[in-house]
């Protein structure tokens, strides 16, 4: 039976939360990688981007963001960051948890890597976003560590990330 | 154990081609998948043609932002799904797509396939929602550009069978 779909690891986030959600020592056995994640960050605000770095490097790191609030819809980029996904803040409404996903594909191969990120943070109130993104890492090197951290604050308690790895043989 | 998310059939390319074709689809599972990466020779959109049919059989609806703006654009009728629209791939970085097609071996159905665009250096992240209006069970698929241009060598083209079991 094909070895595809299987979780790797999870991650759930502990009282006093997390300044960024880990994955390491990822086996280079699988084609692509899917996160999934439910989170929420402890910034003081409606809501929290959340980017990703690979092999613990902060370098070759760019992305663009679609985003729509239920009112109009907008764009930007950042060329150091890669944003793949949303949060929840702090002051959104209590036990919402936002959720998203995160597909790399190739992540062993020596080219480039684009990453895909879908996410809302849905509030059950004002103030929530759908948002996709196209995320860069301009790096020839295999994914062997994940990090995802939450641009102005934390993981909050309770959070939680599982790692998939998905097979084309 | 469910058989999901299975792999069907996956290409790499070794020399640059502008179409790349995944026939005799198995009709056993409920979704499929197919996901890629890479680029290709000129700048180009990426479109789906399904059981080779080249009729105005194809519409579609996208939303994309380019780091800028957004814009979302609509093609009613084409001879083939536009599946990116004004993002592209492009010869300078590696992109993805990844399309969902729903329900492709029902018979009695329109298809719908949703896919993710993403195109860092040239083009923008997006979205489409695409409608083959044939009643016809998918059974090939071929990936193409908008422009007759190549995908690129070392494009990777793979499908994935989901089933809802």
């Amino acid at each position: 039976m094909a070895n595809t779909y299987k979780l790797i690891q999870t991650v759930t986030v502990s009282t006093g939360g997390a300044a960024s959600v880990e994955f390491n020592s990822i086996p280079q056995t699988y084609t692509d990688l899917l996160i999934l994640y439910s989170g929420r960050s402890t910034r003081a605000a409606s809501g929290d981007d959340l980017y990703i770095r690979f092999n613990g490097l902060s370098t070759n790191l760019s992305s663009k963001v679609l985003y729509g609030t239920g009112s109009a819809a907008t764009s930007f980029s950042d060329a150091s960051i890669a944003y793949v996904g949303y949060f929840t803040g702090d002051t959104g409404t209590a036990s919402v948890f936002s959720n998203g996903s995160i597909y790399i594909p190739n992540y062993t191969a020596s080219v480039a890597k684009s990453i895909s990120g879908d996410a809302v943070n849905e509030n059950n109130a004002t103030g929530a976003t759908q948002l996709i993104h196209a995320g860069l890492w301009n790096s020839t090197a295999a994914i062997n560590q994940i990090n995802l951290y939450a641009l102005n604050g934390n993981w909050k308690q309770y959070s939680s990330a599982s790692l998939y790895g998905i097979s084309k043989t | 154990m469910a058989a999901t998310y299975e792999p069907i059939a996956t290409q790499t390319l070794n020399s640059a081609v502008a179409d790349v074709f995944f026939l005799t689809v198995p009709q056993t599972y409920t979704d499929l998948v197919l996901v890629m990466t890479g680029g290709c020779t000129i700048n180009a959109g990426v479109g789906h043609r399904l059981n080779t049919i080249n009729t105005q059989s194809y519409g579609g609806t996208f939303i994309e932002g380019n780091g800028t703006t957004a814009t979302s654009s609509r093609v009613t009728s084409d001879t083939y799904m536009r599946v990116g629209w004004n993002a592209t791939w492009s010869t300078t970085s590696v992109n993805n797509l990844i399309s969902h097609f729903h329900n492709y071996s029902n018979t009695t159905t329109f298809k719908s396939v949703v896919t993710r665009i993403n195109d860092l250096t040239n083009g923008a992240t997006g979205l489409s929602v695409c409608t083959f209006r044939s009643t016809a069970a998918i059974t090939s698929i071929n990936v193409m550009t908008s422009n007759g241009t190549s995908f690129l060598v070392g494009s990777t083209f793979t499908l994935y069978g989901i089933k809802a079991e």
